[in-house]
């Protein structure tokens, strides 16, 4: 959700990273890139050894939720 | 519980309430319901009565089906193969055993795949077990069975959980043991089906008993099995109609689901499937207050309504096929539910989610 608020501040094809613990982020911020076409490029280890994943904020649609 | 299936229950807790091992004439009348449910659960599930083993649940059977067939193993043999979608009872009990557990991983619909479960395969060695569930409990994905053994070891016993499918659908073949709970058929609570096909190598887990049936153990449930086979009887009997109106149903919320809401994905495969059980993923939606405000709004546990849902946090069934884990919800339709009950869910389902949005400012 932090991810979906903050993509639309940095410019397209900028790289934004997440750090998450929660257990469900490995999964979830894929999921997420693939729902909203975003680019999910990996995951790998902040340097304290949390799980940090890295996503490219694709030109177009626009990564903010839809207005519905 | 099926009206049918609490008649019986009820009359046989007045006839079926000795014990079906001993020569008196209460001792008998129980003996002969319980071969009675016996042969009509075989004839529902297309088995032979002597395949039939009673247990007190489906968690039951499927360990003993599992770890019987695993107890059976030849001396080379050792480990499982498990779909990455299994039931966590299957997964439990194979760890149990602390033998290797490998599993054998799905497509983003949850079905297994035959080309990478080959692979696996082939770098687990000659493992004791593999197990596939029949269809998914969660999302209702039917497994691809003739392309997956085909994948696979020849000699390797397959043990499968038909615990979601069973009496809503034939059993697929090639099953050494399988296991099935008669709640999920509108039967009673506390009743589970063990099936081993004739001719398996299987050996009982657990210490022996000297009960009716030598791989079940514990007094006989009579009112509850024939209750159950009662209730079984009946499912199969009118299932190709009622999964015609539940395959609808399902289509046309899987259509409206992906059109009304925004930001939402529908899981599971959309035609190889349970007809009656669908499961969706909202972004920014917690699982649990959807559920809450839907239950508020009618659509819930509650009995008689529409329908029954449930969060699934987070989910390793969903996690393996890739999906959200967050923000699901599990639609899972009864026998009576209509028509207009599902498109005043469908109805009611977009402003709610549009409302739990606005509340976390999305």
């Amino acid at each position: 959700m932090q991810l979906a608020r903050r993509l639309p501040d940095v410019a397209a094809g900028d790289v934004v990273t997440v750090v998450a613990d929660d257990p469900a982020a490995k999964v979830d911020i894929p999921a997420w890139c693939r729902m909203r076409r975003q680019e999910y490029l990996g995951e790998d280890r902040a340097p304290d050894g949390v799980p940090r994943f890295w996503v490219r904020r694709a030109a177009e649609p626009d990564a903010s939720p839809s207005a519905s | 519980m099926l009206p049918a299936a609490r008649e019986v229950w009820q009359r046989a807790v007045d006839q079926g309430y000795a014990d079906p091992r001993r020569l008196h004439h209460a001792g008998r009348t129980a003996r002969l319901l319980l071969d009675n449910a016996r042969e009509a659960t075989a004839e529902a599930l297309e088995v032979r009565p002597d395949e039939v083993t009673f247990t007190g649940s489906g968690t039951e059977a499927v360990h003993r089906g599992l770890l019987g067939l695993h107890r059976g193993r030849s001396p080379a043999r050792s480990g499982f193969l498990v779909s990455a979608v299994e039931h966590s009872a299957v997964f439990h009990a194979a760890r149990w055993t602390g033998e290797p557990v490998h599993e054998l991983p799905v497509t983003s619909t949850g079905a297994v795949d035959p080309a990478s479960a080959a692979e696996v395969n082939d770098r687990a060695g000659p493992v004791a077990v593999v197990a596939v569930q029949a269809a998914n409990h969660e999302v209702g994905t039917r497994q691809p069975f003739p392309e997956i053994y085909d994948a696979l070891d020849d000699e390797l016993p397959l043990f499968l959980d038909a615990c979601a499918s069973a009496g809503r659908e034939a059993l697929p073949d090639g099953w050494s043991a399988a296991a099935a709970s008669a709640h999920k058929w509108g039967g009673p609570p506390g009743v589970g089906v063990l099936l081993v096909r004739r001719g398996t190598r299987w050996r009982n887990p657990f210490p022996e008993d000297d009960r009716v049936d030598v791989r079940a153990s514990g007094f006989e449930n009579v009112p509850g099995v024939l209750a159950a086979a009662a209730a079984l009887q009946e499912v199969v009997a009118d299932r190709a109609a009622t999964a015609a109106r539940q395959h609808a149903l399902v289509a046309r919320v899987r259509e409206r689901v992906a059109a009304t809401v925004p930001d939402v994905e529908v899981v599971g495969d959309p035609e190889h499937r349970l007809p009656h059980l669908v499961t969706f993923s909202c972004l920014y939606v917690d699982g649990e207050a959807l559920v809450t405000e839907l239950d508020r709004l009618g659509f819930g546990i509650a009995s008689g309504s529409a329908c029954t849902a449930s969060t699934l946090t987070p989910s390793h069934v969903l996690a393996a096929m890739g999906a959200l884990t967050h923000g699901n919800v599990r639609l899972s339709l009864t026998r009576d539910t209509t028509a207009e009950q599902v498109d005043a869910f469908l109805a009611a389902l977009p402003g709610v989610v549009t409302d739990l949005r606005a509340r976390v400012g999305l």
